[in-house]
C-alpha cells in the first residue's frame, strides 16, 4: 500500500520509533558530512528540533550520500571476536562479547533513510555473511533489523554515482526485495510499503502515515521514477562491461585492452585502500590477537595473561593481503592486485551471485586520491561501445 | 537454538612435541575428551596460539588414528614460530577440520602416484598412512611415492621413509636437490624421478603437494607421460585467516581454497589464471 508522511512529522516519528528500535538515520555533522548516527546520541543534545535540523533525508531537497557505507553497522571496521584469559593452569577460557560492544544494545536496528544503492549492497553483504557458514557477529548485529529506503530523485553531490546503469536505483521497483521506500514529494514523502513486514511496521502508526490513493500514487511514482532516471547524468555501459569481463581477457580486442588498463591502475594506485573501505560490498577482513603477554617473540609481563582476537577490514589491493608466511605471494605484482579488484566485482561475483557486486555508489572514485574508480574503469573498458 | 560461532576455537591439549628438522617440528594434539577430529586426508585445521594469532595447518595423521591427530609445522611466521616454543602439556586452540581433502572412495581400486616436495609430504602423509594401513591396503592398487627434499637433512618422518623402502607394497623413490655428506641416493629436482615410473595410465591417480614452483613442472611431466588432467589432484596453499569462506584471502577467481580446496582435481582449476 501507499501512505504519505509529512516532513514535519519525521522527528516525532523517529523519536517514537526509538522506543522499540535502535534508530540509525543519516545526520549531517558540522563539517557537512552525512553519517549514520544513532538517534539516541543525537537526541541527547537536543530534541525534535535538533533532529529535524540535522537529518539529511529527502531524495529531492536533501539528497546526500552517507560518507561511509552502511555495511559498518553490521560489519564494523574493527570488532572483537572473543576474549581469552588464562585460568592459571595454562588453559585459556574464551568469552564471546555477545554484542556487548554493539551501541544498539538489545534493540533491533532500524536503518532509516538508506539510499537504494546502499540497500542493494546490504542485501549482498547479508547474503554473503548469513548464508553458508553464518557469521555470528554479522548475524547478531543484523538480527531483527529493518531498512527504510530514501530513494534518490536527484543524485547526491558530488555526482559520481551511476545507479541507473548498475540497476540499483534511483528508486526501488515493486517486485524488488524491500519493505518500505520513501520518495520525497511535496512537503513530505510518499511511503511505498512493499511487503507484509512493511505493513506490520506502519500499522499502529496512523498518526504519522496517512493512507494515500493507490492508483494516483502509483501513477505519480512512475512519473517521479522517469524524472529521477533522467536526473542521473552519469551513465555507463555497465552491462557491456560485464559482457567484456565475462570473456577471457586474453582473448579478442577488448582482451588486449584490459591488461593495459590494469597496468595503468597498478602504476597509479597508491594502495591506500580507501576504495575498499568505502565500498559497500567489500567484506574482506584480517584477524589478529591483542594481548597483554605476547608479542611476536617475548613475554611482555607476568601476571594474569589475557587478550582478545580482533578482526579488521582488509583488502585485496594490499600486497600483504595474499602474502603467505613463507613469503610466497600469488599476487606479487601490483598488476595482479588491480586485476583482482575489478575482476572480483565485475567478473567473478556475477558468476556466484547472478549480478555484479558493484552497486554504482561511486564512493571508490570520490574517495580515491588519484582518481581511480569503478566508474572510470567501466568507461575505459567499454570505450567504443557507445550507442 | 544457540548459533554456532565458527570463529571460536576449542582449547586442545598438546600431548607430544618433537623436533623433526632444523625448521620443522611434529605436534600431536588431543581434542577435549579425546574426540576424533573427523577429518579426511588433505584437510586442514586453524591452530591458535592465544596472544599470537591463528594459522592454517595441514593435518598429517590418517583419520584411522583415533584419539589424537598430528601436524608437522615449519617455523616461518608469527604463529608457527610461537608453536615451536610450545611443549607437551601446553594448550592451543583448534578450529576445523576445514575444506575438502582427498575423497578416498575415488582412490579405491586405483594405482596412486604420490608426488611430494619438501613439507608437501605433510598433508600427503595423511593419505599415505590411510592407504598403507593393514585394514585398508587391499582397497587400493599400487602406491608409488616420489619424494624430494633440498638435502637429506630436511627429510621428514625418517622412520616412516625407512619403512616405505622396506615394504614390498610401496614403490618409493627419493631425490635431493643438493648432495650433502653421507648421501648416496639420487640428486636432482623431483621431476627427474618421473620418467622412471611405469604407470598403468588408465588406472592411475596422481596427487601433488609441494612448493609453489613445483606444480607446473610436475604437471607438465605427468601430462607428457600420458596422464589426463582429471587424473591429477593438487593440494594448494594460500593465505587464510578464517577457514570458512569469509575473510577473502584464499580466493582464486571465484573459488575459496579453504572451502572447495585445499585439494583440487587439476581439471577443475587449470583454467583459473591465479591457481598455479
Amino acid at each position: 500500500m501507499y501512505y504519505y508522511l509529512r516532513r514535519e512529522k519525521l522527528a516525532g516519528l523517529l523519536l517514537h520509533l526509538s522506543k522499540e528500535w535502535s534508530v540509525l538515520a543519516p545526520f549531517r555533522n558540522s563539517y557537512g558530512d552525512v553519517t549514520l548516527e544513532n538517534l539516541d546520541s543525537v537526541a541527547e543534545n537536543g530534541r525534535a528540533e535538533e533532529i529535524a535540523s540535522r537529518l539529511a533525508l529527502g531524495g529531492r531537497t536533501d539528497s546526500a550520500q552517507l560518507l561511509s557505507p552502511p555495511k559498518e553497522v553490521f560489519f564494523p571496521q574493527s570488532e572483537i571476536l572473543f576474549q581469552f584469559s588464562e585460568k592459571g593452569n595454562g588453559e585459556f577460557a574464551i568469552e564471546q562479547p555477545e554484542g556487548k560492544d554493539d551501541p544498539s544494545g538489545n534493540k533491533p536496528k532500524l536503518l532509516f533513510g538508506i539510499k537504494p544503492c546502499d540497500y542493494h549492497a546490504l542485501l549482498m553483504t547479508g547474503r554473503f555473511f548469513l548464508e553458508d557458514n553464518t557469521d555470528f557477529y554479522y548475524s547478531t548485529r543484523a538480527n531483527g533489523s529493518m531498512v527504510i529506503i530514501d530513494s534518490c530523485i536527484v543524485p547526491p553531490e558530488p555526482e559520481a554515482c551511476f545507479c541507473s546503469s548498475a540497476g540499483t536505483g534511483p528508486l526501488m521497483k515493486r517486485g524488488d526485495e524491500y519493505d518500505i521506500q520513501l520518495v520525497e514529494e511535496g512537503n513530505g514523502f510518499i511511503v511505498d510499503v512493499a511487503s507484509s513486514r512493511g505493513e506490520d511496521f506502519v500499522s499502529g502508526l496512523e498518526n504519522f502515515f496517512k493512507i494515500a490513493d493507490e492508483k494516483e500514487t502509483a501513477r505519480r511514482l512512475e512519473e517521479i521514477r522517469k524524472e529521477a532516471v533522467g536526473n542521473v547524468e552519469l551513465k555507463v555501459d555497465f552491462k557491456g562491461a560485464l559482457e567484456i569481463m565475462k570473456e577471457s581477457p586474453e582473448e579478442g580486442e577488448t582482451g588486449e585492452r584490459l591488461p593495459a588498463i590494469y597496468r595503468e591502475i597498478a602504476d597509479r594506485c597508491i594502495y591506500c585502500g580507501a576504495c575498499l573501505y568505502l565500498c559497500p560490498t567489500c567484506t574482506c577482513f584480517n584477524v589478529y590477537d591483542n594481548s597483554n603477554f605476547c608479542s611476536v617473540l617475548t613475554l611482555l609481563e607476568e601476571g594474569e595473561r589475557a587478550g582478545e582476537r580482533v578482526r579488521v577490514w582488509d583488502g585485496c589491493v594490499f600486497s600483504g593481503y595474499s602474502r603467505e608466511a613463507s613469503g610466497h605471494n600469488p599476487r606479487d605484482d601490483a598488476y595482479k592486485r588491480a586485476e583482482r579488484r575489478y575482476e572480483h566485482k565485475l567478473r567473478y561475483d556475477p558468476v556466484v551471485y547472478g549480478r555484479s557486486t558493484c552497486v554504482g555508489c561511486g564512493r571508490c572514485l570520490t574517495g580515491c586520491p588519484v582518481d581511480i574508480g569503478m566508474l572510470k574503469f567501466i568507461e575505459e573498458v567499454t570505450v567504443g561501445n557507445e550507442e | 537454538m544457540e548459533m554456532k560461532n565458527i570463529y571460536v576455537p576449542e582449547v586442545a591439549d598438546l600431548i607430544k612435541v618433537e623436533k623433526m628438522t632444523e625448521l620443522e617440528t611434529f605436534f600431536e594434539v588431543k581434542l577435549p575428551g579425546g574426540r576424533d577430529l573427523g577429518h579426511e586426508p588433505g584437510q586442514f585445521v586453524q591452530v591458535s596460539v592465544f596472544g599470537v594469532g591463528e594459522a592454517p595447518i595441514s593435518v598429517s595423521s590418517t583419520p584411522l588414528k583415533k584419539g589424537s591427530f598430528e601436524m608437522v609445522v615449519r617455523r616461518v611466521g608469527n604463529v608457527t614460530n610461537a608453536m615451536h616454543r610450545l611443549k607437551a602439556g601446553d594448550k592451543l586452540g583448534i578450529r576445523g577440520p576445514f575444506g575438502h581433502g582427498f575423497n578416498m572412495d575415488e582412490f579405491a581400486g586405483k594405482d596412486i602416484l604420490v608426488i611430494a616436495g619438501g613439507i608437501g609430504l605433510v598433508p600427503l602423509r595423511s593419505l599415505i598412512n590411510t592407504v598403507i594401513a593393514e585394514s585398508e591396503r587391499k582397497k587400493y592398487g599400487r602406491l608409488i611415492i616420489l619424494y624430494g627434499a633440498k638435502t637429506k637433512e630436511e627429510f621428514l618422518f625418517r622412520d616412516e621413509l625407512g619403512m616405505w623402502t622396506e615394504r614390498d607394497d610401496i614403490e618409493y623413490m627419493v631425490t635431493v636437490d643438493r648432495k650433502t655428506p653421507g648421501w648416496e641416493g639420487r640428486v636432482g629436482v623431483i621431476t627427474t624421478l618421473i620418467p622412471d615410473v611405469k604407470l598403468d595410465l588408465k588406472n592411475t591417480l596422481a596427487v601433488i603437494c609441494g612448493p609453489p614452483v613445483m606444480y607446473k613442472f610436475v604437471i607438465l611431466s605427468l601430462r607428457s607421460k600420458g596422464l589426463k588432467d582429471n587424473q591429477i589432484y593438487v593440494s594448494l596453499e594460500r593465505k587464510m585467516k578464517c577457514g570458512v569462506g569469509k575473510c577473502g584471502h584464499c580466493q582464486i577467481n571465484n573459488i575459496y581454497v579453504c572451502q572447495e580446496g585445499p585439494v583440487f582435481n587439476y581439471a577443475r582449476i587449470e583454467d583459473l589464471k591465479e591457481a598455479i
